[in-house]
């Protein structure tokens, strides 16, 4: 009969409270871990919501404004970029790609997006995902128009359906619409959990295509009015583009060609480097973060509370088999160990719960949190932060069930062999 | 083998004295019946001999270790050795079986495994229960037994490693009065095989005269109970 064993079945004998309590520690446990763990996949999901891309460039505004209208679908671009320019970074010998970006039009709400087979070629996320195809293919046509998964999934559109797409974004019904020049769809994409599934995607040519009989932003009257077959691609010269991703050739490349165009005379151009500027941000927003830890470490505490009481609710009961113990030879200090041991169990077996929840969990819900909330589970299982707040929790258990082997020994010592309760 | 010299006690933030006797002695082998009316310090002065509490005055002696020069974890150690004690009730620990109620104090004690001499804890505890009657009832939960079952598994747990004092507290209060008589018996049958010196503490007179030697704690005890 070891010191141990009788700790162990002490616990055992309080099943109800001892499980109750386990429960209420490896719960807390498994929130504390998962808001880690889903902060951990929301900063990797936001900082990689665009991948291999060396820089974004486009007229000179700021890097966040840049980067919220390019990836993030938010805010709007205050100029443009000439085509010549364009051309000229494109051609340049330390660029191996380039995806051009035309904005400026949407689909009730949804943005539409001029670009080439560039995009559906090059465009990474989350480290090398890329575009693909749940259903059609590119829309590289004139009047060909490719859905992002959420937007063919709000609007129920279906392969070969018909497009109208309005000028400017705009929430339901564009004020002035491009209906004289409906779109196809060709395509529908696989979700991407990114902002790619809310815009619609057309070639660069099609953008110019829709305003090709506008004058100084307003609609063409019904003389001027040219009929969607007159238009032909191969006729259509792109004026201009809002914003282009790069890759450069090798790595080394990215700051000299950065610098070069920042500082060209030519055109006044902003290159950013993704990375960076996303990285920027979400330390930026860190106070939610912040606010979601100090709520589960409330939780936590709440947990270890639990065992607090369990713990001192159940000593007056024992106070007998305290007493007993005293009487074969058991010192107050042996009664302040086996309280001890005994909440140092509740709480290793609870951590060690939590872990097994928050992993399971997160293995079980993983394509439904990807589907239902974006939520992709990028990066490591368990990290060192991980292990730092098991640790932590472990200790603030055992400091916690000081407090109930503290007062054990007291009634040891007020009690001494004869309980009168 | 018990002598107490002088012995005071008082409870802190008591007004009065407890307890103060001038002398008592009982001999090796002895069984000595103590007769105490509730309120008259019979459990204070129990838990003296025991160490667990220390009189501010007098001298405590048990086998020829005075109490009062030990530290509190050397007079747990002492009473863990030395003495075997018996509660009025609730003798048990309610989640351990009766097997292992009896073997908890060789886990506490070095001194009582070493008197098994070798022989296997089990069989001692085998041995003490066919002695006892409780033979077919060791693997059982304590919370099936009787009360009369019960105060023998705590006669069983007294007696393991033979203790040489063993100290009873009303241990036959919740038993009818054939049992305690019975009872009695058996616990002076395994005393004397053993060797083993009893104080037994009671406020039943009818059971004195089962005792070779009868003490009063009103007579012993200097301080008057109101």
């Amino acid at each position: 009969m070891t010191f141990l064993s009788l700790a162990f079945k002490s616990l055992r004998n309080r099943k109800f409270a001892t499980s109750l309590t386990i429960l209420s520690i490896a719960l807390s446990t498994a929130l504390l871990l998962s808001v880690e763990r889903t902060k951990r996949a929301a900063e990797e999901g936001f900082t990689q919501a665009v991948s291999q891309t060396d820089l974004i460039i486009g007229a000179r505004s700021g890097p966040v404004n840049l980067i919220l209208f390019t990836v993030f679908n938010m805010g709007s671009p205050t100029a443009n970029v000439s085509w010549q320019t364009y051309q000229k970074w494109k051609s340049n010998p330390a660029v191996e790609w380039t995806i051009p970006y035309s904005l400026g039009d949407g689909h009730r709400g949804f943005r539409v997006v001029g670009t080439d087979e560039n995009f559906y070629q090059h465009y990474r996320f989350r480290g090398d995902r890329s575009v693909e195809f749940s259903e059609g293919h590119a829309a590289l046509d004139l009047w060909e128009v490719v859905l992002g998964s959420e937007v063919a999934a709000k609007l129920q559109y279906k392969i070969g359906d018909p497009v109208v797409v309005a000028h400017g974004v705009t929430r339901e019904v564009g004020i002035q619409k491009h209906d004289d020049k409906p779109f196809h769809v060709s395509g529908i994409l696989k979700p991407t959990g990114t902002a790619l599934d809310n815009s619609l995607y057309v070639s660069l040519q099609s953008i110019e295509a829709m305003h090709l009989d506008w004058h100084d932003g307003a609609a063409p009257s019904d003389d001027k009015h040219i009929h969607q077959s007159e238009i032909h691609k191969e006729d259509i010269k792109v004026d201009e583009i809002t914003s282009f991703f790069m890759q450069t050739k090798s790595r080394i490349e990215i700051l000299r060609l950065q610098r070069e165009i920042n500082t060209d005379k030519t055109e006044p151009l902003l290159a950013i480097i993704p990375g960076m500027t996303l990285a920027e941000i979400w330390r930026g927003l860190g106070y939610v973060d912040q606010a979601l830890k100090a709520i589960s470490w409330m939780v936590v505490a709440v947990g270890l509370m639990a065992m607090l009481i369990a713990l001192l609710t159940g000593l007056n009961e024992r106070r007998r088999e305290i007493a007993i113990l005293r009487s074969i030879g058991a010192g107050p200090k042996k009664i302040t160990a086996l309280l001890v041991l005994e909440s140092t169990t509740l709480t290793l077996i609870g951590v060690s719960l939590g872990l097994l929840i928050e992993l399971s969990g997160f293995y079980f819900l993983k394509g439904w949190l990807e589907n239902n909330f974006g939520l992709y589970l990028v990066g490591a299982v368990f990290t060192s932060t991980d292990g730092l707040y098991l640790a932590l929790t472990l200790m603030l258990g055992i400091l916690i069930g000081l407090i109930p082997a503290w007062r054990a020994s007291r009634l040891a010592l007020k009690d001494g062999l004869s309980v009168r309760i | 083998m018990i002598e107490l010299q002088g012995v005071e006690f008082q409870y802190p933030r008591a007004h009065l004295k407890t307890l103060e006797i001038s002398k008592l002695k009982i001999e090796k082998g002895e069984r000595v019946f103590l007769f105490g009316p509730s309120g008259s310090g019979k459990s204070t002065l129990l838990e003296i001999l025991a160490g667990v509490l220390v009189p501010q005055k007098g001298s405590v002696r048990i086998l020829n270790q005075k109490l009062e020069t030990l530290n509190s974890a050397q007079r747990d150690q002492f009473r863990s050795g030395h003495l075997g004690y018996i509660f009025q009730s609730f003798n048990l620990i309610p989640y351990l079986s009766v097997e292992e109620n009896i073997l908890l104090p060789l886990s506490f004690s070095p001194l009582r495994r070493e008197r098994l001499q070798g022989k296997s804890p089990v069989s001692e505890v085998e041995h003490l229960c066919h002695r006892l009657g409780i033979l077919n009832l060791r693997q059982r939960k304590v919370t099936e037994l009787s009360v009369g079952q019960q105060q023998r598994v705590a006669v069983a747990r007294a007696l393991l490693g033979n203790p040489e004092i063993i100290l009873a507290d009303e241990p036959t209060s919740s038993l009818d009065h054939d049992h305690r008589e019975k009872f009695i018996q058996l616990l002076f049958q395994i005393c004397e095989e053993k060797n083993t010196t009893l104080l037994f503490v009671s406020h039943d007179r009818s059971l004195e005269k089962l005792f070779s030697r009868s003490l009063s704690l009103l007579d012993i005890n200097q301080v008057r109970a109101l």
